[in-house]
């Protein structure tokens, strides 16, 4: 009897989660999760992880000070709070204070060299501040020295093949494509729908494997339709695998998208797309 | 029968107190059960923040999780399916149960079930249920056992332990934060209901406890000094890793410490008396092999081993291993209700 019931009442609790609750966190709102680790961290102020993710929220809803302030808080209680020296990094990165978050992710890396989740941020500042050989030391930390990949298990807040995919980037920016790519397609061994492994590669691959650029740009534009950038690229791909026709369609298309689009990203490359529409640009040279 | 105050008349309470203590009987020696079981606690307290001024603390979590936490489930299985009376008495349940349980972890994982994380829950029973078992033990070691005793035992066990879940932060945000992604969000009130309620249960329990402890010195019936030792180490620790420390990466650490070394010596201690009483046949070779006297090194090295088999296997197949870990430590938590069952005279047979 036990033997029915057990796994049916399990398998009853699935089928009532999949159905039932995970629609109800779909729909939260980020405002509902705000006040909900609102009331949490009052109830609970002395506990780091109750503020950090109190920050997540505010994140959630583009409250950048609050966010901050969160993470602050949660890193007085408990300075070696990997999650927090995190969220701080991007929030304070997003706020445009990249140089700032980098100071506070050394320090913090420096108390805890083993915080990979840290490693992976810092990498990403660096690369945006443009200190590549930082970058690759920081990132090195937790991949290793090319030829030599130390990785370590996946967790819920670390992603061996994002960290491949840094590595990847690192190496793309160092003007090393090859290894670039073998960091990428690495990534995508561990990871094979990772769109920005496949990103990456199809950039990396453009002119000299067009075929395989278009594979990892149709993967990447499976789940991201709406990115300009890529779908000029796509275009490229074709146009240099020979497909004039289908290069010109899906410019055409990512032309139509661009229309609901005012930003000045998407102004930049509607005017690309037009200029290749109309004749008046061959080959991509400044993707 | 221990010696009590009652039986000794015109000695001081506290050479009555020593002279039981004396004569109780212990599991395996005063040293062992000093450093494995009643002891642990501590030694846990003083290992993971001794470990803490030297290396960071979610280093120190996860060597425990790995090497303790998971390392800990190899026992059960060297019991259960090793030791050939045990798996003769219970062989439709351990042939029949993984062969439920494999693939529903397996689907749970596939579907990216949140209702993994609630394992937690059953583990934290299991916590308790374990340190049960030791005051079983330590009851029937000194010939002390009793309906009422044991319904007051458990009594005592859970609403101690729920009082200090619910006074703890770190488990105050560990349910929330799983209930909240699993969708489930309850009223305020409910958790200042059950802090305030299983505060007063619980000093309800302790008070009637004394009541029946006082009843039992004076009436002479004996008492085991040693298992209420281990209950005031262990819960002593409770509260401190739980309620006092309360820090997200060890508190967990701390408990897992002292309950990993408990359950390990225990079934060492068991697995090799049970060993040494066997005939040789091939059927109980690994069993024997695993747990010959005076070389525990095997023993370790499995435990050890699995650990270090998880650690590795997560960077190149981590669903399997994921799958692999979960599967061991739902088996696990099953296995023991019924593998070291007290009230089983051939159980008691090998303490």
């Amino acid at each position: 009897m036990l033997l029915v019931l057990f796994p049916g009442l399990l398998a009853l609790a699935v089928v009532l989660e999949q159905g039932l609750l995970r629609p109800r966190v779909a729909a939260r709102t980020p405002v509902e999760q705000v006040v909900f680790w609102e009331r949490h961290a009052a109830r609970n102020p002395g506990f780091a992880p109750s503020h950090a993710r109190l920050g997540q929220a505010y994140e959630a809803v583009r409250d950048l000070e609050g966010a901050a302030r969160a993470y602050r808080r949660a890193l007085e209680l408990d300075g070696d709070l990997g999650a927090a020296a995190v969220g701080l990094a991007a929030v304070l990165a997003q706020s445009g204070r990249r140089a700032e978050a980098v100071r506070e992710m050394e320090d913090f890396l420096a108390r805890n060299p083993d915080c990979r989740p840290c490693a992976l941020r810092l990498t990403d500042d660096l690369l945006a501040l443009d200190r590549v050989a930082e970058a690759r030391a920081a990132i090195e930390t937790v991949i290793g020295a090319p030829g030599r990949a130390t990785l370590y298990a996946t967790t819920p807040d670390f992603d061996p093949a994002t960290a491949l995919v840094l590595a990847g980037r690192v190496h793309q920016r160092l003007g090393d494509p090859e290894q670039a790519l073998r960091y990428l397609d690495q990534a995508l061994q561990r990871a094979p729908a990772h769109p920005a492994a496949h990103l990456h590669a199809a950039q990396l691959r453009l002119e000299s494997e067009p075929e395989a650029a278009v594979t990892h740009l149709e993967r990447y534009l499976a789940g991201f339709p709406g990115d300009l950038r890529a779908g000029l690229w796509l275009g490229h791909a074709h146009a240099h695998a020979g497909r004039t026709d289908r290069a010109r369609a899906v410019w055409r298309e990512t032309r139509r998208r661009s229309e609901s689009r005012s930003d000045p990203n998407a102004e930049r490359i509607r005017a690309r797309l037009d200029a290749l529409l109309e004749g008046r640009a061959a080959a991509p040279s400044d993707l | 029968m221990s010696a009590t105050p009652s039986t000794q008349p015109g000695l001081p309470r506290r050479h009555a107190a020593l002279e039981s203590l004396a004569r109780e009987r212990y599991i395996v020696s005063p040293l062992f059960d000093g450093l494995f079981f009643i002891g642990s606690p501590l030694l846990a307290i003083a290992v993971i923040l001794g470990a803490w001024q030297f290396m960071p603390a979610l280093t120190i979590e996860s060597a425990v999780l790995v090497y303790m936490a998971v390392g800990h489930h190899v026992p059960t299985f060297l019991r259960a399916y090793g030791d050939p009376d045990e798996f003769a008495e219970n062989k439709f349940r351990l042939l029949v149960i993984p062969a439920f349980v494999v693939p529903l972890m397996v689907a749970i994982y596939l579907v990216d079930s949140r209702l993994i994380g609630l394992l937690f829950v059953w583990d934290q029973y299991h916590f308790v249920r374990q340190h049960y078992g030791f005051m079983r033990i330590y009851d029937a070691k000194n010939k002390s056992i009793t309906t009422r005793r044991m319904n007051l035992d458990q009594w005592l066990c859970f609403s101690l332990f729920v009082a200090i879940i619910t006074h703890s932060e770190f488990y105050a945000f560990v349910y929330t934060s799983s209930f909240f992604d699993l969708g489930l969000v309850f009223p305020e009130w409910t958790g200042t209901l059950l802090r305030q309620g299983s505060l007063a249960v619980a000093i309800g329990v302790c008070v009637a406890y004394a009541l029946d402890l006082g009843r039992r010195l004076a009436s002479g019936e004996p008492v085991s000094l040693l298992k209420l030792g281990i209950t005031v180490t262990t819960y002593g620790t409770w509260w401190f890793a739980y309620v006092a420390l309360s820090h997200p990466a060890l508190s967990y650490p701390i408990s897992s410490f002292f309950h990993c070394l408990q359950y390990d010596a225990l079934a060492w201690h068991y697995s090799e008396v049970k060993a040494r009483g066997l005939a040789r046949r091939k059927g109980n070779a690994i069993f024997r092999f695993m747990h010959q006297s005076r070389r525990p090194w095997f023993y370790l090295l499995a435990i050890g081993g699995y650990g270090f088999l998880s650690e590795i296997g997560s960077t190149l197949v981590p669903g399997a291993v994921f799958i692999v870990n979960r599967t061991t430590g739902v088996l696990h938590y099953y296995f023991d209700s019924f593998i070291w069952r007290v009230r089983r005279t051939a159980f008691r047979q090998n303490l």
